[in-house]
């Protein structure tokens, strides 16, 4: 017995020492989580569009900037009382969208497939995309990270695991970059490419459903769009960036928006049900500076039925901009925009009217008039919002409305108006517009926390864990201020 | 233990029997457990005649014809004195001595130490002082009673703990002490949801470690330092909790019943002051014409428009308090079968405030324990249930411990031992914390009307089950819709958690002993459980009125195969060699999947994922899988028993490194010298010890940190989508190491009356492997790196007393003081800082930066002109434009604890004073509460006399201290009739952090022991001790207002925060305890 027990302490120990003995880093794999080599582009594709859609789709504090909305109780955002207010907005779009962008870019590039031409389509619309995602960071913060591929001159190396503390590039010059980007791109996407079913990303193309004149259409929007963005900082460049595009390559009416089809079913609903709708609360109400300005003419824009909700006495009003304001008394958000299913708009028919009456304003070709411009981006905002064309009609007739003898001072202010009140729900265009026009005015919130904002400062997670190019940064834009004009903001 | 004593004692006291005239017998037990104490000194006082206890604590011994007094002595136990008088039989019981329970410890690995031999700072608690309190966590019980540890507990019924040995030393890992049971390590995870320890809303399921079962604690040792530590390996860098279970006795059989109830109110010090003058709304801007403080409408329809109070608005900046005013509230809508339904009624503060929200808590224990034994072997089987009654509506939490353990001697010199604890414990809604949510106590704190009565709430949800708010949306009276808030007791009980948990922890061991010397130990241990944590939200509940179901299953299994080779060898008459030579095998296991509905419960009231509205997404499965193998030896050597030597290896291969360089060896080397030795004997200084030692601990990375993996989100539609993950991770991690060195003394004087114990430390930890937080424009958040060095250096001082002994009556005071200072010393490349997670509010944050403190507090501070704060001409404070202001530190100065005990005969009273100085902890709920006039400073008169609240125009607001930008003094005046009134933003972040200090009784006890003369009598039973607790009674000092500066959310390493913070709870409990 005893022998036998002392036998079998030998044996368990000799099957301890063993037990030590094989490769026990084989343990250190998760079968349950997804390594790289194994996923293909498309999803990555598909994720970061649409989460880039959803920043701008929602982007409350773009909107209530854009006086398209006040504040009941907490009016903080209103009255530019603001803390770290851009933080959501790096982050989203740094690792959110760029970085997958990026990673499908790699995956592509390491998988070619049987079909050149179809992955040249991909890697245009990733390009595209990124172009359109660095645009937003650029006239939004200013100098930026940004990676430095093309330009020689750029020097940072954002998207860069590796280099934990990127520094920042001067705005401007991402910005033309980006501009040389974006031609390229153009030049690359061929509808009518050797394929295997798919010409782009196929199913992973949640925009345009791999419709690859779409793609060109869209390109070239957002080229017009950033274009015009530098035509007052620099008219030159802007000119011919503007000139370079033929106009039937625009959209070029409300079937070829670039937008996002919202589901049903979350996670995938409009992100404004999620803020306003479900989760119950009431924070937001009808801006008087959007209702007014609607309201102005003769004959009330016929949109404001489909903007807003009526108010509690059956009308429409709109809250005081920068105060506090009782919920029930004023207009709500309406129940299109308010739906889980409404899509989320990139760039659409009637803001390239606009961009193109505007143009015109400041003596680019584009082709056609000022006032034919301006009508068609009436007519197209009219007829996205459901107005019937004879209801249109009667506004557009209204003497504050045509473009002759429209409200405004001169043709960018005519412009200027009639733009802000189409860009309804795409609150961070009309912030970007004021900056530039400058009109129509904005009210002024009667105890300001703050100046208007005219950028977003840098998120504080750079201070803490980027301090040293922070703090470049914060030099070079002439601090990391709110109030800090950026590059091409020269009004 | 008992009986290495024993034979100390026959030598010494065994041969002075003398002849004498008389008789007395008797038999000695422990009043613990009522067990029998052999090896007790018997002496005749003022003689040198005396005798010892035999193997059944019985002894004899010839007396005097005219008596006198006997004494009673043991080590380890306090010394009784017994007059004999005319009594031939005296029994009597001895209760444990705490101080000086120390002479024998249980250190790692199992392994016995005398107080000389030990050459490292390690302190012990004895399972008596840890049960007697009563608390439901045994780690609550440790706080106040060991220098060096910092404990910081959690107002939620059954919350997680933090216990923290000797500072933060890991950046971003894990910092907890290791609990090791029996010489089993025992997971201690918090399972909360990641936003917990942060202040978002969830809820505290406790710390696992609260399994442990206080009632059957032997006794504790805390191994503080890694050179202590380093048999048990990398996990113990953190400092060990180590626990011994009470054992079977060796003869006969015994049944030990405990029974107890405490009864728990909550400390009204903790919850706020509210302002009674200004009800609901958040200014004057109500009603058609927005001027007023109320809504206007037509509601009994006679023509003229009435007030009602604008409910949707959660905060108390409305109209003042005017009995004879009638308004229509949030009472006169919702709910026909209110008695106040369409009724006006007066303008008021409320009769009864969120206080009084909280009910009595009751705690039920209950307890048996058999044990018996022969010399062969030995079995104890036990049995506890605890059922608690929170303080909270609709909260409970039961736990049942069964407890078995057994050992035999199968055949000469091997033992083979088991021991089973199965631990059950199953919780309805445990307290909600952070902001929101269902956490009441966030709009109790920051968002309420102090017009509405919690009475009245308790009595609308009980008449109707509905939520009932006083929080309706806007659209009275026409529309009742909900907005923020809940009605509270819909909130606690129809949205609440539930929790259950099976444990079991068990271990087979078969002891060996080869010769005299040497002993082999092989032993298989699991530690395994498995939880599933439910979230309800109701139908209808604020937080998502479509409703919500979230299940998570956690299963969790540790394994560890020891087998240990332990030397004891006098080699010569001078030298004696102590040693152990093992390997150890840990595989430790975590899987969880937590699934929830999506879009809303198609019926209400069913909680199941099948009831989900919408398709649910995919669950969440989490898995881990580690294994570390281990080798060591340690040997001592003593020289004369005064000096030792010891040095100790270890060398660990872990799973999660990378191949091939994933193995390291860390080591120890420590002295210890008992140098009054070479002092002549005298009465004044009568101990002395110098201890020596360094140590080194290699630590490995967390599972799967090596391999770059992708997430993936539930899919658009049927396109599929993948992203990429927030933390890049690294695959050429090498191990961390903390290294650490300590130097120590202990002494005693006046024939052992006083002790002083005195240790200085420091440790560094090296090469950490942490995910450092990255500038986002990288990509990601954070990178896996090996970067990072954290100092930690401290004193720790124990003294402890008798004060007064005399007679029958003692008084011993023992008192532990600690002082640790933190110094992050190296980060990664360029970094500069490492934050380590943002406050909820305010702009405040939590960081490690580089030459300063782990914990330091970050957010906007004052902006300074001539020294003095500087107002802006909108009367508010001028902040700084950047947030990453050090403006705080959330680690004390200092932490002590004084705890006296007096006895006299069988009676003792014992206090426990609990202090901590400085440490600063930021509070989101004063930023709030003050923003939305809830708190007594709210109201008031300013220096014109006028009430504050006046608008400025009729001389209201205050003058906040400070200057204006030219330097010149303010006189601009800050608005107190508007939110934010004078919280919120209008001061800096830095107006929000509040000195943590606390001064606390944490406990009191008293407890009587029916004397055994008078026991004796009731023949069935040995023991009889009755005893009264009290926890937590009193926060003698604090300076945080309406709460407890200890409250915590969750256990980690993000402390320092307080949002919704719950109120701190008394207790005081009622105990029996009678053995047979």
């Amino acid at each position: 017995m005893k022998k036998y027990i002392s036998k079998s302490i030998l044996v368990a120990s000799v099957v301890l020492a063993t037990a030590c003995v094989d490769d026990i880093t084989s343990l250190n794999v998760n079968p349950k989580a997804y390594q790289s080599g194994l996923v293909p582009e498309g999803p990555f594709f598909a994720n970061a569009s649409r989460n880039v859609v959803d920043e701008v789709t929602y982007g409350m504090s773009f909107k209530i900037w854009a006086q398209h909305f006040a504040e009941t109780t907490y009016f903080t955002t209103s009255n530019y009382t603001l803390t770290d207010v851009g933080s959501g907005f790096w982050s989203s779009l740094y690792q959110s969208v760029l970085n997958d962008y990026k990673e499908s870019k790699k995956i592509l590039l390491e998988n070619p497939s049987f079909y050149a031409g179809v992955d040249k389509n991909k890697l245009a619309q990733i390009e595209i995309m990124e172009v359109y995602t660095y645009s937003l960071l650029v006239t939004t913060f200013g100098d930026i990270p940004y990676s430095g591929a093309l330009n020689p001159s750029l020097k940072s190396e954002a998207l860069d695991p590796e280099n934990l503390t990127p520094g920042y590039d001067d705005g401007e010059e991402v910005y033309s970059d980006l501009l040389n980007r974006l031609n390229s791109a153009i030049d690359n996407l061929d509808p009518a490419v050797d394929n295997g079913g798919d010409l782009g990303f196929g199913a992973s193309d949640l925009l345009f459903g791999d419709d690859i004149n779409l793609w060109i259409k869209f390109a070239n929007s957002l080229k017009l769009r950033m274009g015009i963005i530098i035509s007052d900082s620099n008219p030159s460049l802007a000119k011919s960036v503007v000139e370079s595009i033929n106009v039937a390559d625009l959209i070029s009416s409300n079937d070829e928006i670039a937008q996002l089809q919202y589901l049903a079913t979350t996670p995938n609903t409009n992100p404004i049900w999620v803020g306003l709708i479900q989760s119950g609360r009431e924070d937001y109400v009808a801006s008087n500076t959007m209702m007014n300005i609607m309201e102005e003419p003769a004959v009330d824009d016929p949109r404001i039925t489909e903007y807003y909700t009526v108010d509690n006495y059956g009308g429409y009003s709109g809250g005081t901009y920068g105060t506090s304001n009782a919920y029930v008394n004023f207009s709500k958000a309406g129940a299109k925009v308010t739906s889980p299913t409404w899509p989320g708009i990139i760039i659409d028919y009637t803001e390239v009217e606009f961009l193109l009456a505007e143009a015109l304003a400041k003596g680019f070709s584009v082709g056609g008039t000022i006032a034919e411009h301006y009508e068609n981006g009436i007519r197209a905002s009219m007829d996205y919002w459901d107005v019937d064309e004879s209801v249109a009609d009667l506004y557009i007739a209204d003497p504050d409305v045509a473009y002759a003898t429209a409200i405004g001072g001169n043709d960018i202010q005519k412009i200027a108006r009639q733009k802000y009140i189409a860009m309804f729900n795409r609150g961070f265009e009309s912030w970007g517009d004021y900056r530039r026009f400058g009109y129509p005015v904005y009210n002024v919130p009667p105890n300001p926390g703050g100046p208007f904002p005219l950028r977003y400062t840098y998120p504080v997670s750079e201070q803490t864990s980027n301090g040293e190019k922070y703090t470049e940064a914060a030099a070079a834009i002439g601090g990391d201020d709110l109030n800090v004009k950026l590059f091409w903001d020269v009004n | 233990m008992r009986r290495i004593l024993l034979i100390f004692s026959f030598v010494l006291v065994a041969t002075n029997l003398l002849a004498q005239e008389r008789t007395v017998t008797g038999k000695i037990i422990a009043a613990n457990d009522g067990g029998p104490l052999p090896g007790v000194t018997v002496l005749l006082k003022g003689t040198a005649n005396g005798t010892v206890s035999d193997i059944n604590g019985g002894y004899k011994l010839s007396v005097p014809s005219s008596g006198g007094t006997l004494t009673f002595s043991f080590i380890g136990y306090e010394t009784l004195e017994e007059d004999i008088g005319e009594q031939s039989e005296i029994n009597v019981s001895l209760g444990e001595d705490v101080t000086s329970l120390s002479e024998v410890i249980i250190t790692a690995q199992g392994i016995e130490k005398t107080k000389n031999e030990l050459s490292y700072a390690a302190q012990s608690v004895s399972g008596e002082e840890l049960s007697k309190a009563r608390d439901n966590n045994l780690m609550n019980s440790l706080s106040g009673k060991v220098s060096g540890v910092q404990i910081q507990r959690n107002n939620s019924m059954g919350g997680s703990t933090n216990v923290i040995i000797r500072g933060f030393k890991s950046l971003t890992g894990n910092n907890q002490a290791l609990f090791v049971i029996d010489g089993v390590p025992i997971d201690n995870t918090t399972h909360n949801a990641g936003g917990v320890n942060r202040g978002y809303s969830g809820v505290d399921y406790g710390n696992v470690g609260a399994d442990i079962n206080p009632d059957d604690i032997e006794s504790t040792t805390i191994l503080k330092g890694p050179a202590a530590t380093a048999l048990y390996g990398s996990r113990a860098a953190n400092g060990v909790v180590m626990i011994t279970t009470k054992k079977g006795r060796r003869n006969g059989i015994g049944v030990t019943i405990n029974s107890g109830i405490t009864v728990s109110t909550i400390d009204k010090s903790t919850m706020p002051k509210y302002q009674t003058q200004y009800g609901g709304g958040y200014g004057k801007y109500y009603g058609p014409t927005e001027d007023g403080y109320f809504d206007m409408a037509d509601v009994d329809g006679d023509g003229t428009l009435d007030p009602i109070v604008p409910t949707y608005e959660d905060a108390s900046v409305g109209g003042a308090f005017d009995p004879n005013l009638l308004v229509y509230q949030w009472n006169a809508f919702g709910d026909p079968t209110s008695p106040t339904y369409l009724q006006k009624t007066p303008w008021v503060a409320a009769s009864s405030g969120p206080s009084d929200y909280f009910k009595t808590g009751y705690v039920y224990n209950n307890s048996v324990v058999i044990d018996g034994g022969s010399e062969k072997g030995q079995f104890k089987l036990g049995y506890t249930r605890t059922n608690e009654n929170g303080v909270q509506p609709n909260s409970t939490l039961n736990k049942n411990y069964l407890n078995f353990s057994a050992s035999y001697e199968v055949v000469k010199k091997l033992t083979a031992t088991g021991a089973i604890n199965f631990t059950q414990q199953d919780a309805v809604g445990r307290y909600a914390t952070g902001y929101g949510g269902n956490n009441n106590l966030s709009s109790f704190r920051e968002w309420w009307q102090v017009n509405v009565d919690i009475n009245e709430l308790r009595n609308a949800y009980d008449r109707t089950g509905q939520n009932i708010t006083w929080n309706w949306s806007s659209g009275l009276p026409n529309k009742t819709g909900l907005i923020y808030w809940d009605n509270p007791y819909f909130a606690s009980y129809k949205n609440f958690a539930s929790d259950d948990r099976l444990r079991y922890l068990g271990y087979v061991k078969l002891d060996y002993k080869i010769t005299d010397w040497l002993n082999i130990m092989g032993r298989v241990s699991l530690d395994s459980y498995n939880q599933l944590q439910e979230e309800r939200t109701s139908v209808g509940s604020i937080n998502y009125q479509p409703g919500e179901y979230l299940r998570r299953n956690i299963s969790f299994s540790e394994y560890n195969y020891d087998l240990l080779a332990t030397i004891s060898k006098e080699l010569s008459d001078d030298f004696k060699l102590t040693g152990a030579l093992g390997s150890n095998v840990r595989r430790t296991s975590f899987s969880g999947i937590s699934a929830v509905t999506n879009g809303g419960l198609t019926v209400p009231g069913i909680y199941a994922l099948s009831n989900s509205l919408s398709m649910i997404e995919a669950p969440l499965e989490s898995y881990s899988d580690k294994q570390v193998n281990g080798y060591f030896a340690d040997a001592e050597l003593g020289y004369q028993d005064y000096l030792f030597v010891t040095g100790a290896f270890r060398r660990d291969v872990s799973s999660t490194l990378p191949a091939g360089e994933n193995a390291y060896n860390y080591f120890r080397v420590s002295s210890g010298f008992v140098f009054s030795k070479f002092i002549p004997q005298n009465a004044f200084f009568t101990y002395g010890k110098l201890r020596v030692n360094y140590g080194e601990v290699g630590n490995d990375a967390p599972f799967n940190s090596l391999a770059d993996l992708y997430d993936k989100p539930t899919g658009f539609g049927s396109a599929p989508l993948f992203s990429m993950p927030g933390t890049k991770n690294n695959s050429s991690l090498k191990p961390e190491r903390t290294k650490s060195y300590e130097i120590g003394t202990e002494m005693t004087f006046f024939d052992g009356r006083l002790s002083l114990d005195v240790n200085y430390f420091k440790s560094s930890t090296i090469n950490q492997i942490l995910p450092v937080t990255v500038s986002t424009a990288t990509g990601y958040s954070s990178k896996y790196v090996n970067a990072g060095s954290v100092d930690n250096k401290g004193w720790e001082v124990t003294v402890g007393t008798n004060v007064v002994k005399s007679g029958d009556f003692k008084w011993d005071v023992n008192m532990n003081w600690t002082r640790i200072r933190n110094e992050v010393t190296e980060l990664y490349g360029d970094v500069t800082n490492l934050p380590l997670g943002n406050f909820r509010a305010g702009g405040g944050s939590l960081n490690a930066p580089l030459g300063g403190v782990y914990g330091t507090i970050y957010g906007y501070d004052y902006v300074y002109t001539n020294g003095q704060k500087t107002v802006l001409p909108n009367g508010r404070y001028q902040r700084t434009t950047t947030a990453s202001n050090p403006i705080g530190n959330i680690n004390p100065d200092w932490t002590g604890g004084i705890q006296n005990t007096f006895s006299y005969k069988s009676i003792a009273l014992s206090f426990l004073l609990d202090m901590k100085h400085g440490g600063d902890v930021y509070s989101a709920d004063m930023y709030y509460g003050l923003a939305t006039g809830l708190y007594a400073e709210t109201v008031g008169t300013n220096e014109l006399g006028n009430p504050i609240r006046n608008p400025i125009s009729e001389g209201g607001g205050i003058l906040k201290e400070g200057v204006q930008a030219d330097g010149s003094p303010n006189t601009v005046r800050r608005a107190m009739d508007e939110y934010p009134m004078n919280g919120g933003t209008v001061n800096p972040t830095s107006a929000y952090v509040y000195d943590a200090s606390y001064i606390k009784l944490r406990e009191l006890l008293v407890s009587y022991s029916i004397p055994s003369r008078v026991i004796e009598n009731w023949k069935a039973i040995r023991t009889l001790t009755f005893s009264v607790v009290g926890r937590n009674l009193w926060i003698i000092h604090k300076n945080l207002p309406y709460a407890d500066p200890e409250d915590n959310l969750g256990a980690g390493n993000n402390q320092g925060y307080q949002v919704g913070s719950l109120p701190a709870v008394r207790n005081i409990g009622f105990n029996i305890k009678a053995s047979f």
